[in-house]
């Protein structure tokens, strides 16, 4: 049963708190417990693999399933459009170019992907 | 830097679904990413505030969830310590991962301004805010009509991907990327997101390796 009344309440405040003390963690410590030299660097490379591990595993979804083919990955349309973002995006060096043809290729595959793992199915045959 | 907020935006949209949907009323929904301001920590919560968890259990499971973070605030530390100690708790509040990304993707240009630098870092995470905001209350009063889909969030992910391209500029950030959406995917499954904090780690670990400075004959390394 949902949490109720104050109850939510406290929920709410406590993950507040909870965010707040984690952004704000090294902030507060000492310039002695700071990082520094190669963890320094280290660091700077989070923000990327952060957003990669935030994304690909929903673009890979499809691929965990028990029998990944041509026509669930065409009709699930996460894989190629991911694909296709990363690409352009790279290519381009624009964010928003990738996404518009990620999106592009998201919404033709929603629409026509069965269609289409036919016909590249009929044309193997 | 747009793109970051597009895809943060069509995030609020699914939680703001996913809230409703949940049982929260429109209020306390809107109230919550208001306040809290973290997808990660609210719909790591969100089942367990429907299934009347214990608070404890709920705080630490966000707490977890959110533990890339804490590597972020030695961003943040770093980044601003000559600023007074409200305005940097302020700036390391509004972090998110896209607008940190980007942030330190445009930072060269005012490297040696740090003034400048926490209002670029301020710009671009209030931006993303207010995305959030929008595109939560949107989900909130549309969760009706909104199916409650993976697919909906989906544009969001399309956007951060396109982040994620733009900023490929070498083989360590390739390998970054590829190494921890890989260990992120297999790992999908552990328990209160270990895995996802896990891959981050070793995509850092693995593009530091691969940007070490080689040592000089003569020098020390």
């Amino acid at each position: 049963m949902i949490l109720q009344g104050n109850d939510i309440l406290w929920a709410i405040a406590g993950l507040a708190a909870v965010v707040f003390i984690t952004r704000n963690v090294f902030v507060v410590l000492p310039a002695a417990l700071q990082p520094r030299g190669a963890l320094e660097r280290a660091l700077r490379h989070v923000p990327i693999a952060a957003l990669a591990a935030l994304t690909l595993p929903q673009s890979l979804a499809v691929l965990r399933s028990a029998s990944p083919d041509l026509m669930l990955v065409l009709t699930d349309a996460r894989l190629p459009a991911a694909v296709v973002t990363v690409l352009v995006a790279w290519w381009w060096r624009s964010a928003l170019w990738g996404m518009l043809a990620g999106c592009a290729v998201f919404g033709l595959l929603l629409v026509h992907g069965a269609a289409l793992a036919e016909l590249w199915g009929s044309h193997g045959q | 830097m747009g793109t970051a907020a597009l895809g943060t935006f069509f995030w609020g949209i699914a939680t703001g679904v996913a809230m409703i949907k949940g049982g929260l009323s429109p209020v306390q929904a809107i109230g919550m990413t208001i306040v809290v301001f973290s997808g990660t920590a609210q719909l790591a919560a969100l089942p367990l505030m429907i299934e009347g968890a214990a608070l404890p259990v709920i705080w630490l499971t966000a707490t977890l969830a959110n533990l890339r973070f804490v590597l972020y605030s030695a961003i943040t530390a770093n980044e601003f310590r000559r600023l007074p100690l409200a305005r940097r708790f302020g700036l390391g509040w509004l972090t998110t991962d896209s607008g940190i990304a980007t942030y330190l993707h445009h930072r060269e240009a005012f490297a040696a301004q740090p003034r400048r630098r926490a209002g670029l870092y301020a710009g671009i995470n209030g931006l993303t805010y207010g995305a959030w905001i929008s595109g939560t209350v949107i989900g909130v009063v549309l969760a009706g009509s909104l199916p409650d889909s993976p697919r909906l969030a989906f544009a969001g992910v399309l956007a951060i991907l396109g982040l994620v391209g733009a900023m490929l500029r070498d083989a360590p950030a390739w390998a970054n990327a590829a190494v921890a959406g890989i260990l992120a995917t297999l790992a999908t499954d552990w328990p209160f997101r270990s895995g996802l904090f896990l891959a981050i780690l070793a995509g850092a670990l693995v593009a530091t390796v691969m940007t070490r400075q080689p040592v000089q004959p003569g020098k020390p390394a």
